[in-house]
């Protein structure tokens, strides 16, 4: 997966119009809640076998530190 | 690892109860600023949808006890032959006796037959399932009528938009039953970690933070127990509303879970091909598709829809999808082979493999209410006549 696939991925996981950047804020967006965190969540671990911990997702941001939980899956 | 198989246990019939009361997360728009769209959001990410909700004065047991009403007259069995009533529930109708003695007065069963609850939510029709097996195939049992319910309708207030959409309240009644036939067995692979014991709790209510006036020291822990806080999410909740760490729970069960349900399938010695249906507790939709695929399962397998239509019914939820929609596979001769996982309080998880064929499913049916339920004001006078002429 490459980086605008994660990105047009990430916005359909949060079900938004916007198109996300990796410098996009989440923690102050009205879409980012414990609905969006569970299926950001959801989506490491089936599209990464990643599992995610909870620090991590209630520590969000930006976009880019999702990212940075799997940037080594990602390949470019 | 607290695996067990079985080969001499039968379900031989099923049924489920939900309250006629239905609420579409459409009919709540004014929590959501008349935002449909936000609302398709949220039906698309968790497929919140409808619910069904009990009337006031209705209670876990009531339902359980019409889905045991239901599944005797649908199948016929002499309930004479019925030796054991394991009702499992978290909301008692008292804090003593257990709530399956009452149920045992209404539907007349025998001396010989004997009634204990067992405290459990998610995971405990698995449970119960187990402990019905257990006694069964022990020999000390050969008809066991296991009932859930639940009514977490009851628990949460209708503005709590975080809980309010999720939880449906149903009853379900399940009969098992020795068979002297070898059958097709039934494997089991249950668990625990007390360590997750806060994620899903009611602080007050119970011994730690009784509710009880008896001294006027009391009132002062009355008072704070009551007291208003205010959530970083915006609700309003006390101590004693279910508090609930989403986040924590659905760590847990998409790391835990997945796992324990491919231990089963080892157990079992099948492959996922060899399995016709899984059926999932319904959590909600992200729970349910992220626990299957997680466990080696296609997504074709596995219906998040009872949760769609119902919410999620807790307890009574695995029972629950099983009669709405492995109902018709499930009554012909030839059957399927489900892998049924119950998971969360506790923290707790509980899987089974079984055969399920022949059997007598009543499907889902409406709770009709009775003149038997009494107000709370009647039960006050009832009780307080009651001590009064002791």
């Amino acid at each position: 997966m490459t980086t605008k696939e994660f990105l047009i991925e990430l916005a359909d996981v949060l079900q938004t119009e916007d198109n996300l950047e990796l410098s996009s804020n989440l923690s102050n967006s009205e879409y980012w809640d414990s609905l969006s965190q569970m299926s950001v969540m959801s989506f490491l671990a089936k599209k990464f076998g990643v599992h995610a911990s909870l620090e991590d997702i209630t520590m969000t941001d930006k976009v880019s530190d999702i990212f940075d939980i799997v940037k080594e899956h990602i390949e470019d | 690892m607290a695996q067990s198989k079985f080969k001499h246990v039968k379900v031989s019939a099923i049924a489920t109860v939900v309250p006629q009361r239905e609420i579409s997360i459409y009919d709540e728009l004014q929590y959501y600023g008349g935002n449909v769209k936000k609302v398709d959001r949220m039906r698309k990410m968790v497929g919140f949808f409808k619910r069904r909700v009990v009337d006031e004065g209705v209670t876990s047991a009531d339902l359980a006890l019409a889905a045991a009403k239901k599944l005797l007259s649908d199948s016929g069995v002499d309930k004479n032959s019925i030796d054991a009533l394991i009702l499992v529930l978290q909301t008692p109708d008292y804090p003593a006796p257990a709530s399956a003695f009452s149920i045992h007065r209404d539907l007349n069963l025998p001396q010989t037959c004997i009634a204990f609850d067992v405290n459990l939510g998610c995971p405990g029709w698995v449970y119960g399932l187990q402990i019905a097996h257990s006694m069964i195939e022990s020999g000390a049992n050969k008809k066991i009528l296991l009932l859930t319910a639940d009514t977490p309708s009851t628990k949460v207030d209708v503005s709590d938009r975080q809980n309010a959409p999720l939880f449906g309240d149903a009853g379900t009644a399940t009969l098992l039953e020795y068979s002297e036939k070898e059958l097709n067995e039934t494997f089991f692979d249950l668990g625990a970690d007390g360590k997750g014991y806060e994620a899903i709790i009611i602080p007050a209510g119970g011994a730690r933070l009784p509710l009880k006036f008896s001294r006027e020291a009391d009132y002062k822990y009355i008072a704070k127990i009551f007291e208003p806080i205010d959530t970083a999410n915006g609700r309003r909740v006390n101590l004693t509303d279910k508090y609930m760490n989403g986040l924590e729970v659905f760590n847990f069960t998409t790391n835990v879970v997945p796992e324990k349900i491919k231990d089963l399938v080892k157990y079992a010695n099948v492959s996922v091909e060899d399995i016709d249906a899984l059926v999932l507790h319904q959590g909600n939709k992200q729970i349910v598709t992220s626990v299957c695929e997680l466990s080696g399962f296609p997504l074709e397998k596995c219906s998040y829809k009872t949760f769609e239509d119902f919410g999620n019914q807790t307890v009574s939820s695995v029972p629950a999808a099983i009669c709405h929609t492995l109902g018709e596979k499930i009554s012909s001769p030839e059957g399927i082979r489900a892998l049924c996982s119950g998971f969360g309080i506790g923290l707790a998880w509980g899987s089974c493999l079984i055969s399920l064929s022949g059997v007598k499913c009543s499907g889902v049916s409406d709770f009709e209410l009775t003149d038997t339920i009494q107000s709370r004001s009647q039960l006050i006078d009832y009780w307080q006549k009651k001590f009064k002429d002791t």
